[in-house]
């Protein structure tokens, strides 16, 4: 490990090089002999519904990141607030390396007293929770957690990086922060990969009335979509500035 | 009962496998010139094509990694930028117990994959724990980077493996031989006899584990869950399932792991490849107090008091649900001075008392100056903020 | 020697820095002549091509299997198989059936009542009955 480290010495010396990091860029569809595997085609052809993507993030944002936006400018601009509490901001099995947008809705109140104080001590303290609304169910989750949603999200594929914006409390282990009812926007990053869907084991339900030879049964699988929180962020840099 | 045939010599032929069809090359040529007739309608369904004489080639050529549906799956699943060429993948898939030839199998990648991924692990927790001492250290970069753990790696990424290597195996499955034993191959000098060091006639600190030992601070060319030096002879028999098998998959699937982070650095650069590691080694996760395991807490923790000028450590007793009652719970903490330093609570006071006292070396060894630190490599990316520079510590607690 | 290591790994959670779809293969099975395989020859013709375009991370392999009824077999990380028979089924139809093999995760299906699953930390700490000042009864 040592030697590892002084290679990363020697390496400081070297004249830096900056060169676009590819592997963030979507991924190529190439024309293969193999017709099955590949051929050109829009990306989300089996996705009807249109995705709500936030606008490209200034070059002052991504410095810091050196990351490079994923969506081209010419993506369709976000949409109103949807009930949901979710916006979706990158297209499905495309890319996996979640890109930083600015909070898609920015209000302009200024932050309360007591938040710009407090938020910085919040953002230190290692371990952060929310507890995000989706359809107005809350789930309390941190980062990595697997949430199962009760429904089916529709039109979503596995990949897609879904931002959830609605939450009533963010907190540390000693400060909490709670909305009324919504905690601002501004103050959080909550994003969420769409995993895929899951299912239960069949329900079945015998209907059977007393003295009558007839049972109905009846059957019912649900669907559930099953979200990874990839990351939650506390924006304390608003607070600096 | 059991009838043997001396004068009818026993015909075996396998179709599927190389080392059949190289085993015995006469079998092979009166196999081909008697086509076998399964009654299929060659109309319908074409014979196979031929495979050409790359059969006897120990490895895939390059060229057939275009073709090769599981191999463009995988560079699809992984993400990986189309500078990626689809041949490097698929060498990136060549053990060395496969094709001995450095020009075909994953050996330098795997090695500049290596460089690279210790190196990120190492500064990423370097920076995150400053205080962690080098055993740990070294634990935790194996919990990270080792072996087992870019087998899984390699697993959740859906690399299948061949059964035997060979030319005609497809480029998209990972080949490597479980019987071929592999030296070392990474950063260490190794020492000449391992069974002295395993004697004691050698004492090997953590000292001499930093100069002369691998990344993990393991010997060199020693099994060190078998307590014994690796074979080098091939005579070795192995059964299948077994440790020995086990050990060579998880080599095999680790190297590979490493010569597609070379890969993805040799051909798209460094930030490209840090990312790589970033989004599928370092963002693994394990708790890193469990990792240690004290022999004398108290003893230590009088130490490190000793060395900061704390005040000496004293355990007091907080609270405690009552002797005699039938689950009797304790809780300790221990003190220097007025500062609390840890607790915990046990069944008895003794127990007790080594719980505070591990708790108050954890959370001293843990210090860590946030989430989010920043590393030294992000100093390479032009227009980077000024370094400030990060802690380091004085080292752990050294007691006899 | 003051502090030993135990050896540990790292836990692994897709969608945590890199997202790996679980599916990995499918394979479809037609047949020719039979009837119930009308729905899949077309669904092959006309939809498969596009869908494996779409899909790149997941290998299609498309073969025969005569006097049998169609069958999508999708193939998964964790090494299990799903398979489904779509005999007599339109090729809209089909591909409801496929695109609920490349969302599952190849798990058994399990019944779960906890919508949050996480291996980390208790953020906020357990509740602890030693600590605190009690409470008068």
């Amino acid at each position: 490990m040592s030697r590892a480290l002084l290679r990363s010495a020697l390496e400081l010396r070297t004249p830096i090089t900056r060169l676009p990091p590819p592997f963030l860029l979507p991924i190529p569809i190439r024309p293969r002999a193999n017709a099955l595997t590949a051929a050109p085609a829009a990306a989300r052809f089996f996705n009807q519904t249109t995705q709500i993507v936030d606008p490209p993030i200034p070059s002052s944002i991504l410095a810091d990141a050196g990351r490079t936006p994923t969506q081209s400018p010419t993506a369709p601009a976000p949409t109103a607030a949807p009930v949901a509490g979710i916006s979706k901001i990158s297209a499905a099995l495309s890319t996996q390396i979640p890109q930083p947008p600015p909070p898609a809705r920015t209000s302009t109140e200024p932050l309360s007293e007591s938040v710009r104080t407090l938020l910085p001590l919040l953002a230190a303290q290692p371990g952060h929770y929310a507890t995000a609304h989706i359809h107005g169910r809350p789930y309390l989750v941190t980062a990595g957690d697997l949430v199962r949603l009760p429904f089916k999200m529709p039109g979503v594929a596995p990949g897609d990086m879904l931002r959830l914006t609605r939450a009533t409390a963010i907190g540390s282990r000693d400060f909490t922060l709670t909305g009324a009812p919504w905690v601002d926007e501004r103050v959080f990053e909550c994003r969420a990969v769409v995993l895929g869907t899951e299912s239960e084991p069949m329900r079945v339900l015998i209907k059977k009335k007393r003295r009558q030879r007839r049972a109905k049964r009846v059957e019912s699988k649900h669907r559930f979509t099953v979200l990874r929180i990839s990351e939650l962020r506390i924006c304390d840099e608003l607070v600096a500035a | 009962m059991r009838t043997s045939r001396p004068d009818q010599p026993f015909r075996a032929v396998r179709h599927q496998s190389t080392s059949a069809l190289a085993l015995d090359s006469a079998l092979e040529a009166t196999a081909a010139d008697e086509p076998y007739d399964d009654g299929t309608d060659h109309v319908r369904f074409p014979p196979l094509e031929r495979l050409p004489n790359a059969t006897k080639l120990p490895s895939p050529l390059p060229e057939r990694a275009l073709t090769s549906a599981k191999l463009a799956a995988l560079h699809a699943r992984l993400s990986l930028p189309q500078k990626l060429p689809l041949q490097t993948l698929a060498r990136a898939l060549v053990d060395i117990s496969a094709d001995e030839n450095p020009l075909f199998n994953n050996v330098n990648l795997a090695f500049v994959g290596q460089t690279i991924t210790h190196y990120h692990v190492a500064e990423w927790l370097m920076c995150r724990y400053p205080r962690l001492p080098m055993t740990i250290m070294y634990a935790a970069m194996k919990a990270y980077a080792g072996d087992e753990t870019l087998h899984s790696v390699a697993r959740s990424w859906g690399v299948e493996s061949a059964a035997e290597p060979g030319g005609e195996v497809d480029s998209g499955l990972l080949q490597f031989s479980m019987y071929k034993p592999v030296s070392h191959i990474g950063f260490g000098y190794g020492r000449k006899d391992n069974s002295r060091v395993e004697q004691g006639r050698w004492r090997r600190g953590i000292a001499n584990r930093v100069l002369f030992d691998d990344d993990f601070g393991e010997q060199i060319g020693y099994d060190t869950r078998k307590k014994a030096q690796i074979p080098t002879s091939s005579q070795r028999t192995f059964s299948y399932g077994t440790e020995e098998t086990r050990a060579a998959a998880e080599r095999a699937h680790a190297a590979a792991v490493r010569a597609v982070v070379g890969s993805v650095y040799a051909h798209c650069g460094r930030e490209a490849g840090k990312a790589f590691i970033r989004a599928h080694i370092l963002s693994r996760t394990i708790d890193v107090s469990t990792l240690f395991e004290f022999k004398s807490p108290v003893v230590e923790l009088a130490r490190l008091c000793q060395r900061e000028d704390f005040e000496p450590p004293v355990a007091r007793l907080l609270s405690e649900t009552g002797r005699l009652s039938r689950t009797p719970v304790f809780v300790v903490g221990i003190f220097s001075g007025k500062d609390k330093l840890g607790e915990a609570v046990a069944g008895n006071l003794d127990h007790a008392r080594y719980k505070a006292a591990m708790n108050s070396l954890k959370s001293w060894y843990l210090y860590s100056p946030g989430e989010n630190v920043r590393v030294p490599s992000e100093m390479l990316v032009e227009g980077s903020k000024a370094w400030e520079p990060t802690y380091i510590d004085i080292g752990e607690i050294i007691h006899g | 020697m003051g502090v030993k290591a135990v050896h540990r790994i790292t836990t692994g959670r897709n969608g945590l820095g890199a997202f790996i779809l679980q599916c990995k293969k499918m394979d479809f099975h037609y047949c020719d002549w039979a009837g119930s395989s009308k729905g899949m020859n077309g669904f092959i013709k006309s939809i498969l091509p596009k869908f494996a375009a779409a899909h790149p991370q997941i290998e299609f392999t498309v073969s025969p299997r005569p006097s049998k009824h169609p069958v999508i077999i999708g193939h998964y990380i964790n090494g299990r198989d799903k398979a489904i028979c779509v005999r007599n089924l339109e090729p809209l139809q089909i591909l409801k059936k496929v695109e609920l093999l490349r969302d599952a995760s190849g798990e058994k299906l399990k019944k779960v009542t906890k919508p949050v699953q996480s291996i980390n930390e208790s953020v906020r700490g357990i509740w602890s009955p030693y600590h605190g000042n009690g409470m008068r009864v």
